[in-house]
């Protein structure tokens, strides 16, 4: 009985004590960050539907996390069933930070790659690098060669959102915490007395799910009517929409943006025309409302990715 | 009235296994009807929307197949001519996965990447198709590579979702189940019903049993029906009716054996008492008396042997059996009645074959020709005869005891084997008899295996034939 114990005691300790040991090596102080690293799934495993599937990898303190994210790409997975992002023959030159572009630079053995299998590469590279925050955009290189220009997250689809002619999702922008929209998936489902537009204000309304995202419009907002006619969807808000002091010029753009970019997502939305009481604002924080508003560049959102 | 705990345990366990087999069967059957019309009507859907998707995707594929490069213009021309006002969702992709056609309203998706696994396993040139039914809608989804000049160009992404068929099966269902819900309680209702009837009628049976057994043997069991338990039921008033008629033979028995051994104890009461009332009886008159007396002891010992044989041979428990040679049975036998003969002035002649062997019990069989040949003797004329003859015939052995005596009636024929059954009292009476020992020679045949009948000679007197099987070698 006694040695029993102890066989099965031992083992116990020592893997208490690498435990330990494992955990004091990341250290006390600034926390370690960890990286989303989307790989493939393996072929046989791809009759669920899924693609690509996102490993969470941690990154070690204080190290660069492009650099990190770029090793990470590099090597296998733990998972057996994800595939290596890279095919034979690739490999990672360089990564490095450039403000919010993260430079990846591949060996020539990249331009052979075509088809469905640069587009994994690529995106899963992509979607690595957004991971990494203050990062949202990617450009791969080949020596000095710009091969693919500003990639990001949300240029993938990872799956199929609509469930039937009533149900799907649609993509619903907030501010980030890092500047800028983000935008989130949220699944509405249509019916006589909800048209989507309705349904959508409503979500933006509840506020976002993700903390890499904050509110689009203060509380006290309260939206009285939406319609839409001929790709325009007319959205009127009580007295005193986005008349808060507090709010900076910069704070009134991205909520404005956040209703624009939410609704104008619809097929059948073009413009947005936002009004106060029914009547049409020309100032609200700088801005003016007259004209109805359709998507602008430099305002379109991210996507998050956890 | 005596409870009967074995009864109801009965009861249960065969109700309870009648109920058990019937109700797991219609079980079985209803489970079987709500899942397997379920099923196939399902795959029959499944099958149909794959084959039905596949061929529009042919079609859709076989219209993008054109020398160009694909472009979301071009695309566009091509699917607008195309019917697909069935399908939840169309994407048409390029060989990198760009969609360039979207039928998506909420979240038009041409310009993005579908890194959807179905749309890189037809990019690889595999034909996907697949169908989900979750019980609200039949969701279903093909994807198939887009081929121009021997490669591919792109592929098409169909999607499905479709609850008009899944809320037919869905009826079909609950129409199921609610057959299904009356059949049980159908099912359930007869077989409680048809599970009382039986009972009821097993417990009758029960308790008729333990009122006859109380002793009330003339009640019987209503006949109903025509099957096996009407059957068990006459069985039971037949068995009773025997029950009844052994117990009168018995009743009758005891009440003949006791006045047999009555009357002579009566006797001898009355002359003892006449003995000791008398003031001056002479020596004599009371020699005559103790005379009697003794006589009647006698008789009352004979009776009480005779009661006591036949008691034991209905007990015979273990006989002794051994083989006998007949021949020196029945001669030591006679040379015992001799003097009786001679008394009674009978010639007694016998023709007796050697090697007629019998398996027996020695006693038993001298007691059988013993009596035979005493009543042969005694219910004789004067200066009649006695023929006694035994021989072996194919497997059994004859004996035949025949007189020339006073013959016994027709109408007495069928009874004389019965205890105490005499013909003649009188004569009976003097002669010593109790009545008892044809019965004791019925009985002894019997436990032989063997027969004896009685028939009239042909001008008068009166034959016994006793059949025993003969003695069969034994096997080694």
């Amino acid at each position: 009985m006694k040695t029993k114990n102890i066989c099965f005691l031992v083992p116990l300790v020592l893997l208490l004590a690498i435990f330990i040991c494992a955990c004091g090596r990341e250290g006390s102080g600034s926390s370690d960050s960890t990286l989303s690293v989307y790989r493939p799934v393996k072929a046989e495993y791809r009759t669920g539907g899924e693609l690509i599937r996102a490993e969470k990898v941690s990154l070690g303190e204080n190290a660069d996390p492009v650099q990190g994210a770029a090793y990470a790409i590099s090597a296998l997975s733990a998972d057996d069933k994800l595939d290596s992002v890279l095919p034979d023959g690739v490999e990672i030159v360089s990564a490095e930070q450039n403000g919010k572009i993260a430079k990846v630079t591949m060996n020539a053995a990249y331009r052979a790659v075509g088809g469905m299998e640069k587009t994994l590469v690529d995106y899963c590279i992509a979607l690595t690098m957004c991971s990494i925050p203050k990062i949202d955009y990617v450009s791969i290189y080949v020596g000095s060669d710009l091969i693919e220009s500003r990639l990001t997250a949300g240029d993938a689809v990872m799956k199929n959102t609509v469930v039937s002619s009533d149900e799907a999702g649609v993509r619903v922008y907030f501010p980030r915490l890092t500047g800028g929209l983000g935008y989130e998936y949220r699944t509405i489902t249509v019916s006589g007395d909800s048209m989507p537009e309705r349904l959508i204000m409503d979500e933006l309304m509840a506020g976002p799910k993700s903390e890499q995202l904050s509110e689009a419009l203060p509380k006290s907002t309260v939206p009285l009517s939406v319609y839409a006619n001929g790709g325009i969807c007319s959205i009127s808000f009580a007295e005193g929409f986005l008349s808060d002091e507090a709010l900076t010029d910069e704070d009134i753009q991205l909520s404005i943006y956040s209703i624009v970019n939410s609704l104008t997502g619809l097929a059948d939305v073009d413009s947005v025309q936002i009004l106060v009481e029914g009547r049409e604002v020309s100032d609200i924080g700088g801005f003016d409302l007259s004209e109805p508003l359709s998507r602008k560049a430099g305002m379109s959102g991210f996507a998050v990715v956890e | 009235m005596r409870r009967l705990p074995v009864i109801s345990s009965i009861k249960n366990s065969v109700q309870l296994k009648f109920a058990a087999t019937f109700l797991i069967l219609i079980a079985a059957l209803l489970a079987m009807l709500n899942t397997y019309p379920t099923i196939v009507s399902r795959d029959l859907v499944f099958s149909s929307k794959q084959a039905s998707l596949q061929n529009q995707a042919s079609v859709m594929s076989s219209a993008l197949s054109t020398p160009d490069k694909l472009s979301g213009e071009t695309v566009g021309e091509v699917i607008s001519l195309l019917d697909l006002r069935n399908l939840t969702r169309v994407i048409v992709t390029d060989d990198e996965a760009l969609i360039l056609y979207d039928t998506n309203k909420f979240d038009p998706s041409a310009g993005r990447y579908a890194l959807f696994s179905e749309i890189s396993r037809a990019l690889g040139g595999e034909v996907v198709c697949y169908s989900v039914y979750d019980g609200e809608a039949f969701s279903t989804c093909e994807a198939m590579p887009v081929v121009s000049g021997g490669n591919v160009v792109g592929a098409v992404y169909l999607y499905e979702y479709d609850s008009e068929q899944a809320k037919l099966i869905s009826e079909i269902q609950k129409n199921l189940l609610n057959i299904t819900l009356v059949l049980a309680i159908a099912a359930i209702v007869l077989m409680l019903i048809f599970s009382r009837a039986l009972t009821v009628r097993i417990t009758d049976l029960a308790k008729a049993t333990r009122i006859v057994s109380e002793g009330d043997y003339d009640h019987k069991i209503e006949i109903k029906g025509n099957d096996e338990l009407t059957e068990l039921g006459r069985e039971f008033n037949d068995l009773t009716q025997r029950l009844k008629e052994t117990e009168e033979l018995r009743r009758r028995f005891v009440s003949d054996a006791s006045h047999e051994l009555k009357t002579p104890l009566a006797s001898i009461r009355l002359l003892s008492d006449s003995i000791l009332g008398a003031e001056n009886m002479d020596a004599d008159t009371m020699r005559d008396f103790v005379n009697d007396i003794g006589d009647e002891a006698e008789r009352l010992q004979r009776t009480t042997e005779k009661l006591l044989s036949l008691t034991r041979m209905d007990s015979m428990a273990g006989l002794d059996l051994e083989r006998l040679e007949l021949k020196s049975v029945v001669e030591k036998t006679l040379r015992l009645l001799a003097p009786l003969a001679v008394e009674y002035k009978i010639a007694i002649s016998s023709d007796l074959h050697a090697g007629c062997f019998i398996y027996g019990n020695e006693d038993l069989v001298y007691r059988i020709i013993f009596n035979l040949v005493e009543n042969a003797i005694k219910y004789n004329v004067a200066n009649g005869k006695v023929k006694i003859k035994l021989r072996r015939k194919n497997e059994s052995i004859l004996l035949v005891v025949e007189d020339t005596g006073i013959g016994i009636p027709d109408e007495d024929l069928p009874h004389i084997f019965s205890r105490f059954y005499r013909v003649d009292k009188a004569r009976s009476r003097e002669a010593g008899g109790s009545g008892l020992g044809l019965s004791i020679v019925y009985d002894a045949v019997k436990l032989h295996n063997g027969s004896v009948s009685v028939e009239k000679r042909k001008g008068q007197g009166t034959r016994f034939v006793v059949t025993f099987p003969a003695y069969a070698a034994e096997e080694e």
